[in-house]
């Protein structure tokens, strides 16, 4: 088989996946009113945001540094498995049309997604600074500017095999730099000298294809990487739907176990393990920040009663729909089962858990609907409301939702 | 100490894969479950531990079945799996400290207990980290550290050799000695046939999910007719018998 054929059989596959998940989000239950819902939200949002920005603002700067990260992380999908260190490895040298027809898809989804980027950033660059014709001159330049990054993160990739870590991951920080001046010149003057920018990643680009060696690749780093990118997809998609082959990343956060362990000495068994499974597993605790995050900046620009018993309710449910979860004895090993402890103690640990969570996110919007205007009578009427319903939910519905699981 | 009856059983009721097996593990005793791949030595395992149901015969341990009393049943063993399974979220001293947890053990007795085994399978350097970036044999070391913190009456082993170092697979079997010393039952599941002919005191051969032989080496002897075969002898003699 051709190495590039191989490539589009698996990355057909891959779309085939992503796609029958997405049709499962779309027919499932409530969830395109939620996000309907939340992107209506997010608008009304925006449009305050671009009216309050104040006048003295360094907006250049500021979108310059925004559009640098997508540009600077722009990491080739390779779609490369663990079994591939054992059978393509051997196939090495004759990989070429692989990884060409990688670096292009890569390049053309790193294309889209700076667009979509753009094109959220296009309201507040045309109110605030500068006029849609200039707009569709700097998109193409920072495609370009694209091309540089997509090329160069690839040959950053491939220069691990001779380079230390902190040495490409000084060559990266440079590339960021270039990438946040680039920026900034082109939205903030734009003028034809500015152009002349544009040689520095040109010399750069010139500079690594003369040090990066043909051999080997970096197969370890693109299996972990694939690895990661897998998991991150999944972690996305299970806000929205249940999934079994849900993969997950352990991140050991030190700090939250020292706290956990300073406040919380003698815990049972259960609780132990599903705290820290909680603060650990990738993307749970991080998914409770970002319900957090959005509940406090939808607040801050929509201060009302209603938009923060919405809060609430979303922000219960989105966390009642990832938590459970946490409980499905498949993802433990066969020591889960053997514990001479009963299941009520394993629903009593996920219960209280779960009561601690939703009690904290409702308490810590307290003070932020204060401070963004409402009357504290008001909030402290509604979140009242939200402990009620945390504590019903964590008693009585997740429960029964363990039981459905098992 | 564990007493299985005409036990029948597999992963589905139309096919068993292992059929009326009977056998005893007493106290201060370890018996060897040998037999081919796909014998029914595993299927055996997980009847036992309560991850299979019986479809037919029954299993105790010190006369109390898993339905009578779960608890109570579950905290008299502890069982080392032939592959090393973890928490991927737990560092080495959290998979030890919730095994303490879970076995309720005193403070005390865990510290001690921890540190003797983290010492002797030289893993004390290792404590603060996370078992998947272990080597297969440390894997393997943090499943028996987990098992022997618990002091149970009886303990399941499967394989427990596969990835150890030499030197951990003589403290394994120190160690091992040195329970059944104590009175501990050890059921002990192994292809090491020369270990298993050294250590155990009597012997299970499965054969096609059936028991083929049992008892002491001399008795199997016997009943195989081999009166001077060693423990493999008897063993390739079987598996020959079923491919002629």
């Amino acid at each position: 088989m051709k190495s590039d054929l191989l490539f589009q059989e698996r990355k057909a596959a891959s779309w085939t996946k992503a796609i029958r998940i997405i049709q499962l989000i779309i027919g499932g239950g409530g969830t395109p009113i939620v996000i309907g819902a939340m992107v209506i939200f997010l608008s009304i949002a925006y449009a305050r945001l671009i009216k309050w920005i104040p006048p003295e603002t360094p907006l250049p700067l500021i979108l310059a540094i925004l559009l640098s990260l997508p540009l600077t992380f722009s990491f080739v999908r390779t779609w490369i498995q663990p079994a591939d260190l054992t059978f393509l490895l051997p196939m090495e040298a004759h990989l070429q049309g692989y990884f060409r027809q990688s670096l292009l898809y890569s390049l053309w989804v790193h294309l889209f997604r700076l667009a979509v980027m753009l094109l959220i950033l296009l309201p507040l660059y045309q109110q605030r600074v500068g006029d849609s014709q200039q707009f569709w001159l700097i998109f193409v330049l920072l495609c370009l500017l694209q091309l540089y990054n997509t090329y160069l993160s690839w040959l950053e990739d491939r220069l691990t095999t001779i380079q230390s870590k902190g040495r490409v991951y000084t060559w990266t920080f440079f590339r960021w730099l270039v990438n946040v001046w680039i920026c900034y010149f082109l939205l903030s003057k734009l003028e034809w000298i500015d152009l002349l920018s544009l040689l520095v990643p040109l010399a750069h680009l010139i500079y690594f294809r003369s040090i990066t060696p043909a051999y080997p690749y970096p197969w370890m780093l693109w299996k972990e990487r694939e690895q990661k990118t897998i998991a991150n997809y999944y972690s996305l998609a299970s806000w929205f739907v249940d999934l079994r082959e849900r993969r997950f990343i352990v991140k050991e956060r030190r700090w939250i176990t020292w706290i956990m362990e300073k406040i919380a000495h003698r815990q049972t068994a259960f609780s132990y393990l599903f705290w820290r499974i909680f603060f650990r597993q990738g993307d749970l605790f991080p998914t409770y920040l970002r319900i957090l995050l959005w509940g406090l900046m939808i607040l801050l620009f929509l201060p009302h009663p209603g938009v923060l018993a919405a809060v609430d309710l979303l922000s219960i449910w989105l966390l009642i729909s990832q938590l459970p979860q946490m409980t499905r004895i498949e993802r433990y090993p066969v020591l889960f089962r053997l514990y001479p402890l009963s299941s009520q103690e394993r629903n009593r640990s996920f219960t209280y858990l779960c009561l601690g969570l939703l009690s904290f996110l409702c308490l810590l919007l307290i003070p932020a609907a204060w401070l963004a205007g409402l009357p504290l009578s008001q909030v402290l009427l509604i979140q009242l409301g939200g402990l009620i319903i945390s504590f019903l939910v964590s008693y009585f519905y997740l429960p029964k939702q363990l039981n459905k699981i098992r | 100490m564990l007493s299985i009856q005409q036990l029948t059983g597999g992963y589905s009721r139309q096919k068993p894969v292992i059929h009326d097996i009977s056998l005893e593990v007493n106290a201060a005793e370890i018996v060897g479950l040998i037999g081919v791949n796909g014998a029914g030595k595993s299927t055996t395992i997980k009847h036992i531990l309560g991850l299979l149901t019986p479809h037919h015969g029954s299993i105790t341990v010190n006369g109390i079945s898993l339905q009578e009393d779960p608890l109570h049943f579950r905290k008299q063993m502890s069982y080392i799996p032939e592959t090393p399974q973890f928490y991927e979220e737990l560092t080495l001293w959290e998979h030890l400290e919730l095994t303490a947890r879970a076995y309720q053990l005193s403070d005390k007795e865990f510290q001690e207990r921890a540190q003797h085994l983290l010492k002797i399978f030289r893993m004390e350097k290792v404590v603060k980290w996370f078992p998947h970036t272990f080597s297969k044999g440390m894997q393997q070391k943090l499943m028996i550290l987990c098992a022997f913190l618990v002091q149970p009456a009886l303990f399941i082993v499967d394989e427990p050799f596969v990835g150890l170092d030499p030197l951990a697979i003589q403290a394994l079997v120190d160690l091992l000695v040195k329970k059944k010393e104590d009175g501990t039952a050890i059921l002990m599941s192994t292809h090491i046939l020369t270990m298993a002919e050294k250590y155990c005191d009597r012997f299970v051969l499965l054969h096609e999910g059936r028991i083929a032989l049992q008892g002491t080496l001399e008795e199997m002897r016997a009943q195989a007719n081999k009166p001077q075969a060693t423990l493999e002898e008897l063993f390739i003699h079987i598996a020959k018998d079923s491919i002629q």
